[in-house]
This record gives C-alpha cells, structure tokens and sequence, in this order.
C-alpha cells in the first residue's frame, strides 16, 4: 500500500508541471487545459476567501497609505507610531509576549506531566478539557475572572477575608497583568494541543538506542530530546503570540476600552471615536497588526519547513 | 479572539511509549497538574456562586430569573442563533464540495488549501471589521446593513476549525476510491455526494458544524463593532449594568460552548482510537 | 557441527566473547516473558533467536542489552557478570525493528553517537564514522537525515552506529521486518558479511525462518519463554527436537501411520517410512507421522491415489496439494526436473524418498 502510494506520488502530475521530459506540444496542451479543470471546482472557495478576506484586508492596507482625498501619504503610518498609539502597539506586544511566554512554559509542563501518566483517564481528561478550553474567550471569559477575582469576585474576598488584600498589592483584573493572567486561560490549553503530538512522538526505541551508545538520561535530553522539542515549542509560541495579540472581545469587555491596546485603540477608532483629522489612520494600525502576524506566521513556517519531518 | 479546533487530525500518540521516554516523578505530575487543573475549575466555581450570590451573601436565583425575562435576552439570542444557522449551512456549502474537489482532483495540493484556510488567522477580526467597513459600504444593504455580513464574515473567520474539521473527515476515509466505486457502478455526482460521502462524512460535517455554530455564538468584535446587538454584544451591556447577571449569562454561554465540544472531543478522540489499533508484535509483551 | 570458524577475529583484530543466559526469568505483570532461560552463545557466532511473537525472543535480547532486567538468573559476557549493570555501561551495539535513528542528527552524526557520549575527538570520530560508512556502502549520504534515506539505508546507519562503539556484542531486533523482501533478503547478506569479516559474537531476532535459516550460526528455537532447541540451521529443519519446533520451522504433514519394526513405519497413502527413534515403539502401534513434503515423491497411476488440488510453480521445486481417498490434505514439494510427472495428471500416487521428520505416539 505504501509503495503504491509512493508510485501515486511521484507519477508526473497531470497538470505536466515542471517536468524536464520533452513532450509532444499535443500533449502538455492537453495537460494544462486538463489542469485548469482540476482547479475549477475549488474556484468558489478561492473567490469567497478572496472577497470576503482579500478585498477587506488588502483595502485597509491601501487606505493606510492614502489621506482623506485618496492621495498617497505615509502620514497614517508616522501617525501609528507615536504618542499612545505608540505605546499601545509596545503594550500588546509586551501583553502578548509575556502572556505566550507564560502559558508556554506552564503548558509544557502540563503536556509533559500528562505524555507521562499511563493513567488513560487523566490523558482524555486532559486532552478533551484542551481542545474545549482553548476554544473558550471572549466575552463570557473576561465575566468569569470578574466573578472570580474582580473587585468583588469570590477568591478576591476570600483573600480578604484571610486577611490579604490583592488590589491593596497592586494587583488588578483590569490591567495588563489582568488580562494577562486571564489569556492564560485559553493559551495553556492551546499549549497542551500543540505539545503533546510532538512529545508522544519521542519514541521509546530513541531513548534505549542512546542508552545502549552509552548516553546517560541528561545526555539523550540534551542531544536528542532537547533538540527535537525545542522547534515545537518555539513555533507554539509564536501561535500563542498572535492569538493573544489578536484577541479583542475579552479585553473590551473586561476594560470597557479603557486600557491602551492595539486592538482596543482600532475598535475605539472604528467605533466612531475619531479625532478630526484621523480618517484613515485606523488603517495604518490595522496594517501594522497585519504587518507584525505576517512576521510572526513567516517565522513559523521557516521553523516548520525545517524540523516538521523530524517527529513523524 | 482566535479560536482553534481539538487537534483531530494528529496521529495518535503511542501511549506506552512517552510515559517510558518521559519517567518524570508522580509527586511532579500530581502538582503541575493540580495546580493547572485548578486554575481552571476555580473561575468556573466562582462564577456559579457569584451568580447566586444576593444581598449579604444570601442565596438567590434572581439573576437568572431576571435575565430569562429580559425579552432582550431571547432577541439577541435568537438572533445570533440565526446568524449560527446561516453561517452553517453557508459553510457546509462552500466547504463539502471544495474539501471533496481537492482529495479527489487536486490531492497534491492538499496542503496548499489547508493553509490557505488559515489565512484568517493572519487578519485579527478587529481588521477584517475595519475592511469591511472601507470596501463594503457601498454595497445594497440588504448584505450589509443586516447581519447577513455576519454569517459571510463569519464563514471566513472560523475557516481554520470549519476546514479542517472537515478537511481531516474526508481524509481519514478512502475518498477516492469510494467516488471511483461509486462512478464505476454508474452513480452520478449527485447519488454520489447523497449515498455516498454525506454519510461517511457525517462526523466531520457534524463537528464543523458545531464548531462554527459555537464561534457565532461566541463572536463578538466584528458584532460589536459593526453594531449589531448579538448575543455577546447584549452580555456586554448587561455587565455594565448588573454584574451578577452578566456572570450568570456568562456560565451559561461557556456551558453552552463546552457541552458540545467536549462531545465531540470524546468522539474524535475514541473514533481516533479504534482506528490505531496496537501491533501486538511490536511490542511483545513490554 | 558447530562453526568454529569465525572466532579468529576480523579485521579490527577483536575476537568474538562467549555470552551466557542462566536461568533467566522475567515476568511482565502476569505474563511470563521469560522462565529459566539458557542459553551459550560460542565467541564470534551469530545466534538467531527465532519464535512466533510473544515467544520471549525479544525480551531476551533486551535483558542481554540491560534494557530489561531479569527477575532472576545471571548474563555473562565473556565471564563478567553484567546481570546489573546499567545498558549505558554494557558496550552492546543495538540495532532496532525500524525508526531508531535520531531524526535531528544527519547519517554520520548517528554513526558518531555513541563516541561523542564516550568524549572522543572530533577528528578520531570522523574517522571512524568515514571507516563504517564506507563499510556500509553510504558514504555519500553520510550527510542526509533518516527522513532523507531509505528504509534499508536507515538499517544501515543504525547498524553502523550500533558497530561505532567497537561493541563486545553485537545484538539485532528484527532489523529487517519493516522492509520490503528484495532489501530484506540483500540487507540480511550484508549483516553476515559485516559480522563474518568483525567476529563479533551477534545475537539476531527474527519470526522469520526463511531469514533465520539463511543467516545463522546457530538457531535458537524459544515456544513460551523457554529454549526449545539450539542447533545449527540444517539441524533444526532435519532433526527438530519437538513438534513445535518442527511445525514452525518448515511445512510439515502430519500423517497416521503403523510401525513395522524399529525402523520402519507405514504411513497412511504414502507407505512404509525410515524413521529414527532411540525408544523404539512395539511394532503394531498406533502413531502420528510428521513428514516434510520433500520427503514424499509422486508417480503416476498405483492404487492408492490422491487427486491433485493445485500446482504452484515455486522455481527449483513444484508444490503441489493434494487430497487422499481420507480427505486428508498432503502437501508433496517436488524437484522442477520431475515436472512431466504431473504434467497432466489429475490423480497420482506417493512414495517416500526420505525419513520422517519425527514420530509421535498415538494417531488421532
């Protein structure tokens, strides 16, 4: 089966792409008009994506560059970069870095305290509790920390009770730390998923071919184990970077706006609570998120091109 | 907010095997998981006795019987169900035949359209509304001044979940046989999808459907900012006024989100697990 | 008839150390592995371990290797005790059923492993990796991943990785299973060929007999978690020591039969057989007859005859199936040169033209 599939792969595709063999003119005519119909039944999809994704994204980054009468101008952009919504753009990636950073050091933990238990339970548990967990936000989210540990929230006043003030400490919800903590609550999970195919698929015979080479256990972590789920990890943090830095609903609802975060200062923006003289600058934010996910996406994929064949 | 779904289309880890790479102590598994596990009970726990919590820490169910009589509490609700449905079935349309068309013609290409599903993750929705607005106002507004937009944008923005719930449904049955089965006994495309793939692919369409239904109900920056009064955007609004209430509201939508997906959690994850049976000879005996 | 032949040493001027299993057991929860397992391995021969799987062949290996640690009994290497030492500390070479390599090191990266660990130099690694590589026949992958090589290119790193440390013994998992037969069957050659031209003393699991008979010194047949014979290859097909041995190694027929006198005995449809058998069965008992089917020949016509089911062409010999007037399947192998025998027979007749294989009490 495999080595029909093999066959399968690397017969010449029907398009004729590529190939070095010289072919009757006939035929790769045939071939390419053959291609064409491959792709018309995915043509749909490609057009919705490209109207309902393409048209609004590539819009925002031609209005960045354009002032109020349609003229080219990179005023948006030198606008975006100072003052507050300097500091907003500092602040969500502070947020975002420290929050990934965060989730992805207890995540791992978390997956390698589970890949570790032989107890089928407590795996399922964990795993379906991730795949639901990472999938809660929102608005629902941020009320459920107020509950929790709000100005009012339960342990808030359990902890006063016990005679510990949190927000007399200098802590609070509704701050970056806030929201940092609360992000925890979908990145941890998302961490679990993402960490625990890579760290299932360390395979037992690696670990008793080291040992037999005469490797102790640190010397097969640090030569094998180490190298092989350091690329996994990386590119986790970089998934929970931009979803932290995406995230918008439950920092809203928790702040009411009030805190300086990309997302929020866009929303403020789009909302309707212009300056004069600010037209398109929501645009030239809008560009800048984009500008810093593509980054963070490329980097991704150069990890993953590069080690996605080690742990198969 | 980015949403991912349960990972149903890794393989399945060798279960043996990583307890036996990994041989960290009980005493640490306990603890790191322990203290994960609490930090996600706890908000839940708080949540349930905040939202019965009346005057002088009494007991009361006001919040929830408050809220049920809000007629804006089954508008907004209707609404974003509506909103659900359609995004659903626009989905369901749009994705069956293009995820078939690719296994069955374009097998190579496979990867490229699973990563062009995820080029919603690269525009944060906060964007996407931003560019509704510039290029879309013009249009007639029976697309974008009701929440039509909604269920068209939200098609896009819960693609990365919706495709490949999907995507990983087709490719876990033998689609292109089946179809050249099915044309060699002399069904057309239609019989085909009908008899054929539809049923085979119920698990997936089913927990596509889920997905996306679950991220409308969720949804609330492109509702928001495109003011719409949708279920989320309602809770908002509520928070500012009775914070009890907005915690009641709130348990009830993760509940309501939770349920679901942790059904379908389960099921992926036991189907996964019949399909990988172990080789005995592998292993012998260890 | 034990080789001898091989404890000179090979080239790197090591000669092959005995190994000693004594009176090995190992219990996997309720599962019994391994019970009193023996079993001496002579310098520099390479020993198949052959069973059905959960035999306990791998598990032996294992516990030679020191990643399994026996409940009890003692593993001797060349008259040390190594029963508790750690595998680390063995200086046993191993290579795996499949996907041992590391996936983050390239070829020659593998292959300098175990000397890295052991602190040596780069450029003595270097050397030594260019040294196996070569013998390998790899050098010009050396710088390829395992993703990069083939299933069969992948064994032989893992083989030359496992030689890299100058091992004392040299031990193999099924090193062949996961590929496909025509790497399998030249992978195998080379296997004895490198172990023939070091010495080294080589232990070699596998389920396959065709490979263990290819391959052996010495085959050790375990059934249960026990030993059921140690003898060369020719030995173990023409003298099996028990019925298991003789059922899973070879196609045997299993016929009823009477004995004549001491050496005789007549089989149902195919007449009287030669038999060795110290004990001796009075003469008019009621036996079973194992038979190897080249031990029957066919002609044409006779009274007693058995119809022909199916013909399979196997190269140097013909299969054939067939049925006796008991509705008894018999399978005969016959020399490709008799092929006219058969040629357009339906029914034919049997004779013996060898001895039976192993004679057994009562018919059924």
């Amino acid at each position: 089966m495999t080595l029909n599939d093999e066959l399968l792969d690397r017969s010449p595709s029907p398009a004729g792409d590529g190939t070095s063999v010289p072919e009757p003119a006939g035929r790769i005519l045939r071939g390419r008009r053959r291609g064409w119909k491959n792709v018309a039944g995915t043509l749909p999809f490609i057009a919705y994506l490209g109207v309902f994704l393409a048209v609004p994204a590539v819009s925002v980054i031609a209005t960045a560059f354009q002032d109020g009468k349609g003229n080219l101008t990179l005023s948006n952009f030198n606008e975006a970069i100072h003052g507050v919504y300097l500091k907003s753009f500092i602040a969500s990636i502070q947020l975002s870095f420290v929050a990934a950073l965060v989730a992805v050091v207890v995540g791992l933990l978390a997956a390698l305290a589970v890949s570790s238990t032989s107890n089928k339970i407590v795996r399922s548990l964990v795993t379906a509790g991730s795949g639901v967990f990472a999938n809660t936000g929102g608005v629902p989210l941020a009320f459920s920390f107020v509950a929790t540990v709000g100005n009012f929230g339960i342990v808030t006043k359990l902890l006063q009770s016990a005679g510990f003030d949190l927000y007399s400490h200098g802590f609070s919800l509704y701050s970056v730390t806030g929201l940092a903590i609360v992000y925890q609550y979908f990145l941890i999970p998302l961490m679990i998923l993402i960490m625990l195919p890579p760290i299932q698929a360390l395979r037992k015979e690696w670990v008793d071919a080291s040992e037999s080479l005469g490797a102790s256990r640190s010397q097969f972590w640090r030569w094998i184990g180490i190298p092989l789920l350091a690329p996994p990890i990386f590119a986790a943090f970089i998934v929970l970077f931009t979803d932290a830095f995406a995230a918008y609903a439950t920092a809203q609802a928790l702040t009411s706006g009030t805190i300086p975060l990309v997302p929020i200062q866009l929303g403020a923006l789009i909302s309707g609570n212009v300056l004069a003289g600010q037209t398109n600058l929501g645009d030239a934010l809008g560009a800048g998120m984009i500008l810093i996910v593509v980054i963070a996406g490329l980097i991704y994929a150069t990890i993953q091109r590069r080690t996605s064949k080690w742990l198969r | 907010m980015v949403t991912i779904a349960p990972d149903i289309t890794s393989k399945p880890g060798s279960a043996n095997n990583s307890s036996d790479v990994l041989r960290l102590g009980r005493p640490f598994r306990y603890i790191v998981l322990t203290l994960v596990g609490l930090f996600f009970i706890v908000p839940i726990v708080s949540s349930a006795r905040f939202s019965f919590l009346g005057n002088h820490n009494s007991f009361t169910i006001s919040a929830y019987t408050q809220l049920f009589g809000t007629a804006q509490f089954w508008s907004t609700l209707f609404l974003s169900a509506k909103v659900g449905v359609g995004t659903v079935f626009l989905t369901l349309l749009l994705l069956i035949p293009t995820v078939v068309w690719v296994h069955v013609r374009l097998p190579k290409l496979r990867r490229v359209f699973e990563a062009a599903s995820l080029l919603p993750l690269v525009v944060p929705s906060v964007v996407v509304t931003l560019g509704v607005i510039t290029s879309f106002r013009g249009l007639p507004n029976i697309i974008y001044g009701t929440p039509v937009i909604l269920s068209l944008e939200y098609v896009v923005l819960a693609l990365p979940f919706s495709y490949r719930a999907l995507d990983s449904a087709v490719q876990s049955i033998d689609l292109k046989t089946l179809v050249e089965a099915g044309q060699s006994l002399g069904s057309g495309w239609i019989k085909l999808l009908r008899y054929v793939l539809l049923p085979n692919l119920r698990g997936g369409i089913i927990g596509a459907s889920i997905l996306t239904f679950a991220f409308c109900l969720g949804e609330f920056a492109v509702a928001s900012l495109l003011s719409f009064t949708t279920f989320p955007v309602f809770l908002v609004q509520v928070g500012q006024l009775a914070a009890s209430q907005a915690v009641a509201l709130s348990l009830l939508a993760l509940l309501f989100t939770w349920i679901p997906l942790a059904v379908i959690t389960i099921v992926f994850s036991q189907r996964r697990a019949k399909r990988s049976t172990p080789v005995l000879d592998d292993l012998e005996i260890s | 008839m034990k080789t001898k032949t091989n404890t000179q040493g090979g080239r790197y001027g090591r000669s092959g150390l005995p190994v000693e299993f004594d009176g090995i057991a190992r219990n996997f929860k309720d599962v019994a592995a391994l019970k009193s397992f023996n079993l001496h391995a002579d310098p520099g021969e390479l020993i198949v371990l052959l069973g059905p799987s959960g035999c306990g062949k791998t598990t032996a290996l294992r516990v030679l290797a020191g990643l399994e640690m026996p409940d009890s009994g003692r593993v001797t290497i060349g008259n040390h005790d190594v029963t508790s030492l750690p595998a680390a500390k063995r200086n046993i070479g191993m290579v795996f059923q499949s996907y041992s390599l590391f996936p983050n090191m390239t070829a020659r990266e593998n292959v300098e492993f175990g000397l890295r660990v052991r602190g040596q130099k780069q450029s003595d690694r270097t050397a030594r990796s260019n040294e196996l590589l070569e013998l390998i026949g790899l050098k010009d992958q050396a710088d390829r991943y395992p993703h990069q090589l083939s299933g069969g290119q992948q064994q032989r790193v893992a083989l030359a990785r496992a030689l890299a440390i100058k091992p004392e013994v040299l031990v193999l998992d099924e090193p062949l299973s996961a590929l496909d037969a025509k790497v399998r069957s030249s992978l195998r050659d080379e296997i004895r060929r490198i172990q023939l031209e070091l010495g080294i003393t080589t232990f070699f699991v596998t389920h396959d007999q065709e490979e263990a008979l290819a391959i052996a010194d010495r085959i050790a047949v375990m059934h249960q978690g026990q030993l059921e014979q140690l003898d060369t290859p020719l030995a173990v097909y023409t003298n099996p020591a028990t019925e298991f041995v003789a059922e899973f190694v070879g196609t045997v027929n299993r016929l009823p039969g009477k004995v004549i006198n001491s050496n005789t005995v007549e089989v149902a449809t195919v007449g009287p057989i030669n038999y060795a058998y110290d004990g001796a069965f009075p003469s008019g008992s009621q036996v079973e007859v194992l038979v190897r089917p080249e031990s029957i020949g066919v002609r044409d016509g006779g009274d007693d005859t058995c119809r022909v089911l199916a013909k399979s062409f196997l190269g140097s010999t013909i299969k054939l199936t067939l049925l006796d007037k008991s509705d008894r399947l018999i399978i005969v192998a016959i020399p490709t040169s008799e092929a006219a025998l058969v040629a357009n027979s339906e029914t034919v007749s049997l004779y013996s033209r060898g001895d039976a294989l192993l004679v057994k009490d009562g018919a059924r």
